[in-house]
Order: C-alpha cells, then sequence, then structure tokens
C-alpha cells in the first residue's frame, strides 16, 4: 500500500491539508458566525446549514479564484518573461512558445506521448494550452462564485441591519465584491514575486523549487 | 491532467451556485411573506397572534421599553394594517418583506419566520426607521 502510495505522496498530501483546512474553516466560521448572531437575537445555524450558506461559500470562493488567477497568470507570464538567476524563469534564450522539437510535437512525437499531441491538428493545439484554459476556466468559475454567494451574504447582512439588499450591478461594483477580491489578489501576486526573487539567492536542498545548493546566483532556469 | 478533467470537477462548482443561493427559493418566499402578512393583519386586530410571530430580541425590547406585555403595548405602536404582499427578497435566514402598507424585515429561527422588525421607512443610505425592532 505505501509503496503504491509513495510516487503521489505529493498530491495527496495537499489533498489531505487541503481537506483539514476546509474543516477547520467550516468550524471556526460557523462559531464566528454564531456567535454574532447570538450577540444580536438572531438566529443560530447548524453545521451543515453554515457549509451550504453562501457565508461559507464566498469565504472559500474568495480564495480559490485567486489561487486559480495566481496560477493561470504564472503559467501564462513564465511562457514569455523572464527573472535572471531563478529557478522559476526559462533559460534566458528560451522566451516565446519554443520549437517543436524543444516541445517533443508534431514530428518531434514520442510513442508514448499523450494521445492528443499524436493526434495533431486541433487537439494538439488545444492540448498545447489545456493547462492556461483549464486554470483560467476554474478562475472564471470560483470568481463567479464569489459574485453569487458574496452578493448573498452581503445581502443577509444588509437585512440584518435593516437596510436594503443589493442588486447584481451595485454588488458586482461594490466595495465588498472588491475589498474581498483584492485583499486575496494581493497575497497571491506576493507570493509569486517572493518566490521568483528570494529563489534567485536563496536554497533549499533537495527541492526542485530550489537551485542546487552550490548553483550560482546568475544561473536561471535551472533546478535542484 | 486530460482535456475533460475540468468537468469532474464543475460538479462541486454548481453545488457552490445552489449553496450560495439557499434560501433563496419560492418555498421560503412564500413562508416569508405568509408570517409578515398574518403579522400586518393582526398587529391591531389580534395582537396576541402577532406578538407570537415576534423575534425574541424584538418582542423583549418591545416589553422592555415600556411597562405591560407586548398584546397591550402592539396596537399602541400604530402599526399599517397590511392585506397584501407587493414583494419579497430572501437571503439564508434572513428576508424582507414589502406589503402594502408596511415594510417588514423578518428572520428564520427553528420555529419558523419571525418578524425583527416592523413598521419600517425607507431612510436613503441608512438603516430603515421602525417603529418596532430589536435593538
Amino acid at each position: 500500500m505505501r509503496q503504491a502510495l509513495r510516487p503521489h505522496a505529493l498530491s495527496l498530501a495537499f489533498c489531505v491539508l487541503l481537506v483539514l483546512a476546509l474543516i477547520g474553516q467550516a468550524f471556526t466560521g460557523l462559531a464566528h458566525y454564531n456567535e454574532q448572531a447570538t450577540s444580536s437575537g438572531l438566529p443560530v445555524m447548524s453545521l451543515v446549514e453554515y457549509v451550504t450558506s453562501s457565508h461559507f461559500t464566498v469565504d472559500v470562493a474568495e480564495n480559490w479564484q485567486s489561487e486559480y488567477l495566481q496560477f493561470l497568470l504564472y503559467i501564462l507570464f513564465t511562457v514569455w518573461l523572464l527573472q535572471k538567476g531563478s529557478p522559476e524563469s526559462k533559460e534566458l534564450d528560451k522566451a516565446g512558445r519554443e520549437s517543436d522539437e524543444q516541445q517533443k510535437v508534431g514530428a518531434h512525437a514520442r510513442p508514448d506521448s499523450p494521445s492528443w499531441v499524436r493526434a495533431g491538428g486541433w487537439r494538439l493545439r488545444l492540448y498545447s494550452r489545456s493547462l492556461g484554459l483549464t486554470m483560467g476556466a476554474f478562475f472564471a468559475l470560483s470568481w463567479l462564485a464569489q459574485l453569487v454567494a458574496g452578493r448573498s451574504a452581503y445581502n443577509s447582512e444588509q437585512l440584518q441591519s435593516l437596510q436594503d439588499p443589493a442588486g447584481w450591478r451595485e454588488y458586482a461594483t461594490s466595495p465588498d465584491f472588491w475589498n474581498r477580491t483584492f485583499q486575496n489578489w494581493q497575497s497571491e501576486f506576493l507570493a509569486v514575486a517572493s518566490m521568483v526573487v528570494l529563489s534567485i539567492f536563496l536554497r533549499e536542498r533537495g527541492s526542485p523549487e530550489s537551485k542546487p545548493v552550490g548553483e550560482p546566483h546568475g544561473s536561471t532556469g535551472i533546478e535542484g | 491532467m486530460t482535456v475533460r478533467s475540468p468537468l469532474r470537477y464543475a460538479g462541486w462548482l454548481g453545488v457552490a451556485l445552489a449553496a450560495a443561493c439557499a434560501g433563496q427559493g419560492s418555498v421560503e418566499d412564500r413562508a416569508a411573506v405568509q408570517a409578515a402578512l398574518l403579522f400586518g393583519t393582526s398587529a391591531s386586530a389580534a395582537p396576541a397572534k402577532a406578538c407570537e410571530l415576534l423575534a425574541p430580541l424584538t418582542l423583549e425590547d418591545l416589553e422592555g421599553e415600556e411597562t405591560g406585555s407586548c398584546p397591550r403595548l402592539l396596537p399602541e405602536q400604530d402599526l399599517p394594517e397590511s392585506s397584501a404582499a407587493r414583494g419579497v427578497e430572501v437571503f439564508g435566514k434572513d428576508a424582507i418583506v414589502r406589503l402594502d402598507r408596511d415594510t417588514l424585515f423578518l428572520a428564520r429561527f427553528e420555529e419558523g419566520w419571525r418578524v425583527t422588525a416592523a413598521g419600517c421607512t425607507a431612510n436613503g443610505d441608512r438603516p430603515y426607521d421602525c417603529v418596532v425592532k430589536r435593538g
């Protein structure tokens, strides 16, 4: 069993952490909501009601959309933009989509290349952009979920404060929606920028996210 | 990752959207309107019945501010008597019901929808001015 799981340990570890973090968010979010509801004389929620509520959904969605945006931009920017000295960057003479030989497509596809690579045509064109397209789709859907759930959660609070609820256009241009959006975006961009720059000068032995410990600071696109 | 993978995850996002819309369905709309109308038609004529529809803190504040019980105090608030609903918006456990002569705010407790504020008039961008409210 352990031997079967070992080649998949990285994804499994992060999936477990994701589940644990979501469980923690559910319980602490429920406690926070019920604390405020009790002090205001309003009805409390059960755990099931809370995790199916717009309050929980918007708190999850606003984080997920920014993560997918981060990866979408990271994947796309690293095609053309370079950073001297960073293992997060391609080598300085490799900006762009690269040659068929470098990408092992067309006449340079291998017998064990993915089936849509060997098929060629529109399948190859689509598959060549599938990672960015998928991240972009997840970003768009998560941001839409943030908009829908965010409006519902915001309006719930508006009604508790004896104020009119906001319509779709009003909420989409509201400080609540954009504040949630920007506070998540800034942290994602900070994380990528930190990683790109710090990995120029710092090392983590054994990690593919780091250059080899003895690699010079000026080496670009070299992973450990 | 294959190109088909995104479809496997679309289901969760669909559930998320549905969850975000929870409480906005017509069942809750009708229940909120029913409670609001019952309150609106009985506040003067059958105040004891209307008092049962007040949220706990709203009832407590009404009885706490003046001397007496709710069935005696409620008619003295001169709430407009309404007979029809013009609109309802429900978000989660909170609702606003616009009747023909009044606007009410409600919350959904275990025992059903209860009125948290009544006799409310719009006040621009500020909270509604309500004759009966909690806090």
